[in-house]
Formats: structure tokens, C-alpha cells, sequence
């Protein structure tokens, strides 16, 4: 399985390796971070295609949904 | 006699000739004349007859047409009175279906007017979230520090639910 993250800042081995634990990855998944400071807070998870948004841009743009 | 100068022969030769002229004339001329002259009379009356009709039928002829002109008059102005009120009624008829038909046309404005305000709000609305989005986006860009992003990927990653 191949794990793309995507935040607005480089994680560091913690972060990563809680999220390892998090997505149960096994010894042979993959997992990129990819540094983009659009996303403001949070982060992506992009598992094979399956995408798992927590970024704050999102919510944001959730609350403008909302409101409007 | 003859010391008068009176032929007594001539006198009855006269008298005579007279009164056979007299017979003759009775009997052959004053008859058909009598009765030509009486023609003539009867002739006369009845051309003043005739003469009396006509100007009595005249007389009538032009009461008649008085008459009729009247009447002529008369259903002349009740046939214009009549048009007159059908004309009236025929254009208040038309004042009201006209003001039926602008009051239809003023309501349909108000609508569309309405449908574009409401419009035009929620386009507003939606320009003023989205210019809101983009300034609180701008914001907190740099707003929040580093250990601020961090306390936040902190509790995104403690929230998140571990996936079999």
C-alpha cells in the first residue's frame, strides 16, 4: 500500500509513526509526506485512493457550505 | 204696310226662313252644343276635381313626409343614444380589463423583482462567505505558528480512529 500525506508542515518520526500505528501499515507500505502549506493545519491521507481529508482548509470550506 | 217699307211677302219669307233656321238650328245645333257646353261644364268640374285631389293628396304627400322626417329624426337620435351608451360602456369595459391586465403585469414585475432580489441576496451571500472563507484562509495561514499547527495535527491524529 502506498500512503501519501499531505500537510502544511514536514512531520516529524513521531507524528509519522503514530500514523503508521493509526492507518495499520504494514513493514512494506509506503508513506510520503508531501509539504503543502495550502492545507493551513491537518493533513490529507491519500491510502491508494482513498483520501481522508482532516485538513483545516477543509473545514473551513465545510463551514462556508454550511453557512451557506 | 208697303208705306212703311215692310214687304209683307219678305216678312213672311223671313219669318219663315227664321223658323225653319230656328228648327234646323234647334234641332240639329242647339242640342249638340247644349250638350258640347254641358260636356264642356262636366269637362271643367272635373278638371277642378281632379285639380282639388291632387292638391289635397299634395297636402297629404307633404304631411306624410313631414311625418316620416320626423320620425326619421326621432329614431335617428334613440339609435344615437344607444351608441353613445354602448360606446360608454364598451370603454369602461375596456378601462377595466386595462387595468385588470396592468394590474397583472404590475404583479408579475413585483414577482420577477422579488425572484431577482432573493437572487442577488443569495449571490451576495455567497460572494461575502466565500471572500470570508479566503480571508479567515489568509489568516490563519499566518496566523498559526508552527507549535500552533502542530498542537492541531496533535489532536487530529489523537482523534483519529485507528483503521483495521
Amino acid at each position: 500500500m502506498t500512503v501519501q500525506v499531505i500537510s502544511s508542515y514536514k512531520l516529524d518520526n513521531d507524528e509519522l509513526t503514530e500514523l503508521r500505528e493509526k492507518l495499520s501499515l504494514k513493514e512494506g507500505d509506503t508513506m510520503t509526506n508531501v509539504v503543502d502549506r495550502s492545507v493551513i493545519a491537518g493533513m490529507i491521507i491519500n491510502l491508494d485512493g482513498r483520501v481522508i481529508d482532516l485538513s483545516f482548509k477543509t473545514q473551513l470550506k465545510n463551514l462556508q457550505k454550511l453557512v451557506l | 204696310m208697303e208705306s212703311l217699307g215692310i214687304d209683307i211677302k219678305l216678312l213672311i219669307a223671313q219669318i219663315i226662313n227664321f223658323g225653319l233656321f230656328f228648327y234646323v238650328f234647334k234641332k240639329y245645333l242647339a242640342k249638340p252644343f247644349a250638350s258640347f257646353m254641358s260636356d264642356e261644364a262636366k269637362l271643367e268640374k272635373e278638371k277642378e276635381r281632379i285639380m282639388e285631389d291632387l292638391k289635397k293628396k299634395e297636402e297629404e304627400l307633404t304631411t306624410s313626409q313631414n311625418k316620416a322626417k320626423n320620425l326619421m329624426k326621432k329614431e335617428l337620435d334613440v339609435a344615437l343614444k344607444k351608441v353613445k351608451e354602448d360606446a360608454a360602456r364598451l370603454k369602461a369595459n375596456l378601462i377595466v380589463e386595462a387595468k385588470k391586465d396592468s394590474q397583472v403585469i404590475i404583479d408579475k414585475g413585483k414577482k420577477q423583482i422579488e425572484v431577482e432580489r432573493a437572487e442577488m441576496e443569495r449571490e451576495m451571500k455567497k460572494k461575502i462567505v466565500q471572500l470570508t472563507g479566503l480571508v479567515l484562509e489568509r489568516s490563519f495561514s499566518s496566523y498559526l505558528s508552527s507549535d500552533m499547527q502542530k498542537e492541531v495535527n496533535k489532536n487530529v491524529l489523537k482523534n483519529l480512529p485507528k483503521l483495521s
